[in-house]
């Protein structure tokens, strides 16, 4: 925490409740890189039109992620990626704050509290502030926002572009000449601490692999881990994620003891998901149960993971010969639903061959 | 498929963000005949009482040349696999096809 605090009175320059977890920031393989602790604001304690307006933030979308990445590879740009250190802590706080001095501060000053020039962690509105920074630096060396997806930013110059998709605190930074690149993490290195992780290779959990023909994305470790928190990782793999012809939502079994591990499970799979257009279907029927799972639910979800199982390090691909052009395909079930009778679209769009967006919806 | 050529609009965007041009009408392909028949003639059909503003706004998109809807049959269907759970032989044709 002492770094933390160093790191703040050099942003702030300046003088700067609570309590400080400490953490494991694990990496790629699972193996501890470090040991963190942070001041963290009580955010509970904020109270709203004083201390905080507007807490929303955009993050990337998923979509935009993938077709950033598809048209990189398309085009054989190069992917990077960049992380900001302590980024909620560049962020300019606009709302008065005051907060009581850390535990180790209050001995020498016990009845003086500070105000907070800067945001800090754990401060409803850090994630905004942070935002509000990043998006004025980028735009001041040029870069223009999207109107269809905020989180991205791209740059024409000339020949060089360059695009920026930010998921809160990593930086995807995609552009044509290597040069512009290096200029650019300069650039960013002047405004903030920053970590240069080089080429993309692993970001969100999601395992970026390149060879010569395109880029493989797969999220094997995140998929390894659910099926060992399921504790299934000794069971025998089936085909299909899903039976076909099930009555999930006409079950009458009985109610799950712990509907909270069932939505832990259903949330797991609608992160992987990302890399994983064939769950979708059995997903979206999954999470309609949240609610109140029964025991039939939790037997799909469970062979779900165990279709897993078959193959844990299936993933998308994106080739470098694409033609760039978007096929849509869609199709839909009429009045499949026994309850509500409504009926379930599915589409899926493909840029060349790459599928980058698809969803199923009632 | 409103929706779909919604996606495939704002994705269009995205693209010409990326410097990406897109000149060509991008293809839907469904295995609906009703739907695509239903698609091209702007005029009125009896059971499509509440699908309208759905089927006026596709209808504008395939007048401006955006969108271009084909039939494809529903053995050759990917978007079978977002829609029903399939059996074992079929869902791994699918993912083939899917390039995963």
């Amino acid at each position: 925490m002492q770094s933390e605090i160093k790191l703040l009175s050099e942003i702030v320059r300046g003088p700067c409740n609570d309590y400080c977890p400490e953490r494991k920031h694990s990496g790629e393989n699972g193996i501890v890189e470090c040991f963190k602790a942070r001041l963290v604001i009580l955010d509970n304690h904020q109270e709203e039109g004083i201390n905080y307006t507007k807490t929303f933030t955009p993050v990337a979308k998923m979509v935009t992620v993938r077709t950033v990445l598809a048209v990189a590879v398309a085009k054989a740009w190069e992917l990077h990626q960049m992380d900001v250190h302590n980024a909620f802590l560049h962020g300019d706080l606009h709302e008065e704050v005051f907060m009581k001095m850390p535990p180790d501060f209050s001995a020498s000053q016990p009845d003086m509290v500070c105000k907070l020039r800067k945001s800090l962690y754990g401060l409803k509105q850090a994630p905004r502030c942070w935002f509000a920074k990043l998006s004025t630096t980028l735009k001041s060396y040029g870069f223009q926002q999207s109107y269809l997806d905020y989180s991205l930013f791209t740059l024409h110059r000339k020949d060089t572009q360059l695009v920026v998709l930010v998921y809160i605190d990593d930086l995807i930074i995609v552009g044509n000449t290597p040069t512009a690149i290096k200029h650019f993490k300069l650039y960013l290195s002047t405004c903030f601490h920053m970590k240069d992780l080089g080429v993309l290779k692993y970001f969100m959990g999601i395992k970026v692999a390149k060879n010569s023909t395109g880029i493989f994305l797969c999220q094997r470790k995140y998929a390894l881990d659910i099926i060992s928190e399921a504790s299934l990782l000794g069971v025998k793999p089936v085909a299909t994620p899903l039976e076909q012809n099930h009555h999930l939502s006409l079950a009458a079994g009985q109610l799950l003891s712990d509907p909270e591990q069932y939505g832990c499970l259903v949330g797991h799979l609608i992160y992987l998901c990302f890399t994983r257009p064939e769950l979708s279907y059995s997903v979206h029927i999954l999470s309609q149960f949240m609610q109140q799972p029964r025991i039939e639910h939790w037997e799909a979800a469970l062979r779900v993971v165990r279709f897993l199982k078959g193959n844990p390090r299936q993933g998308i691909f994106f080739a470098r010969e694409c033609d760039l052009q978007l096929y849509g395909w869609c199709d839909s079930d009429w009045a499949s639903c026994p309850l509500t009778r409504r009926s379930v679209t599915g589409w899926l769009v493909q840029l060349g061959d790459s599928p980058i967006s698809w969803k199923t919806k009632k | 498929m409103a929706t779909t050529t919604c996606v495939l609009k704002w994705l269009k965007g995205i693209l010409s963000n990326l410097g990406v041009v897109h000149d060509k009408p991008m293809t839907i392909r469904c295995d609906s005949q009703a739907a695509l028949h239903i698609a091209k003639n702007p005029v009125f059909h009896e059971r499509t009482k509440h699908i309208k503003v759905d089927c006026h706004f596709v209808w504008d998109e395939i007048l401006k040349d955006n969108i271009r809807p084909s039939y494809v049959p529903t053995i050759a269907q990917l978007a079978n696999i977002f829609t029903k759970a399939l059996g074992e032989m079929q869902f791994e044709t699918f993912l083939g096809k899917l390039g995963i």
